[in-house]
């Protein structure tokens, strides 16, 4: 029976520590949902002890000797679990130079990657559009031994340019098409969590957004050819560490 | 009256349980409505609702809450019955 888990949203806890506020977040605001389904699974006592930290600077802004920095929302919230372990939950909602300034550009920096070489012991991705997905490992993230790195899509309305409504469906539709794959790699071996038989087509998840309105169909053809590179790897290495240790405790649909 | 300023960093509620004390659903143009014959009450509207605005009535049914509504219309499009219309503020 330990291979079967319960997707029942009434049996969540009711308790809520997450205040909404409207100077913070924008109705349908992504961010806000994986932060409340955080705080949710971690409750109150756990959530006093976090810290939140703004994960970089522009980083013009000394080079340019412009005084006004704009000031940056913080997206690291960190809690310590044990003596000395932390676990670090990073909220991307992929602003890169501000979201007004929207570039031709659609890869970013692949942090759950750098997590995995610096050595962290238990690395995964989550997204909103998966809840009970994201409430798995943000459990397994706290009972894990060492030192823990969560990383969450968060879908945002104002900076990708889409309905306020689509946020959990953009979310849900970035993992179907392969983008944003749902994985974890726990002391090395590498796990699927989400597989995904049939993606859906990336340029329906880019064309409902308008952050990538710029985007030509031949561009939308290269960036799936990328996709489908990206996820071979993945879903190799996963099948590997399947192969290598066999069962897993962890059973996600 | 609390305000914004006076939050703490992450918006975290420590005091109480529930966010009463602070009004912030008064700018938005639409709200749900529930249709309580093809409402089946699995909760799928309260959790995925980012502003915790959906709350259990005595019967078990759901409803929103008017201090932090903001009309998103998320529940209204992950509702898998359609039970969850979008209407018009007055």
């Amino acid at each position: 029976m330990d291979r079967f888990a319960l997707f029942v949203p009434k049996l969540l806890p009711r308790e809520e520590c997450f205040l909404p506020d409207a100077p913070i977040s924008c109705k349908g605001c992504g961010e806000a949902l994986a932060v409340r389904l955080v705080y949710k699974t971690l409750g109150a006592a756990m959530i006093s002890m976090g810290t939140w930290k703004i994960p970089f600077k522009p980083p013009l802004a000394d080079v340019l000797g412009t005084k006004k920095i704009e000031p940056t929302m913080p997206s690291l919230l960190r809690l310590p679990k044990d003596s000395k372990q932390v676990l670090t939950i990073c909220f991307d909602n992929e602003a890169r130079t501000g979201t007004e300034k929207i570039e031709k550009e659609f890869w970013k920096k692949r942090m759950p990657a750098v997590a995995v070489a610096e050595g962290v012991s238990y690395v995964a991705t989550a997204c909103p559009g998966y809840p009970f997905d994201l409430i798995a490992k943000v459990k397994k993230a706290c009972t894990a031994p060492g030192d823990a790195y969560l990383h969450i899509l968060c879908p945002c309305p104002v900076g990708w340019a889409f309905d306020a409504s689509l946020s959990v469906k953009i979310g849900r539709l970035a993992v179907d098409s392969r983008v944003f794959p749902l994985y974890e790699v726990a002391q090395g071996v590498c796990f699927l969590t989400v597989t995904i038989p049939q993606p859906r087509p990336v340029k329906e998840y880019m064309r409902l957004q308008g952050r990538f309105a710029q985007f030509s169909d031949a561009d939308c053809a290269d960036i799936q050819a990328m996709v489908a590179h990206e996820y071979s790897l993945l879903s190799a290495s996963s099948q590997q560490g399947e192969q290598e240790h066999g069962h897993h405790d962890s059973t996600h649909h | 009256m609390t305000t914004w300023s006076q939050n703490k960093v992450g918006c975290i509620l420590l005091e109480k349980k529930l966010a009463q004390p602070f009004k912030k659903g008064d700018k938005r143009t639409q709200k749900p409505a529930w249709d309580t014959e093809k409402c089946t009450k699995c909760a799928l509207c309260y959790l995925y609702c980012p502003d915790a605005a959906i709350r259990m009535r005595q019967d078990g049914f759901y409803e929103e809450d008017d201090t932090y509504c903001k009309g998103c219309g998320i529940c209204a499009r992950e509702c898998w019955f359609g039970a969850i219309t979008m209407t018009e503020e007055r």
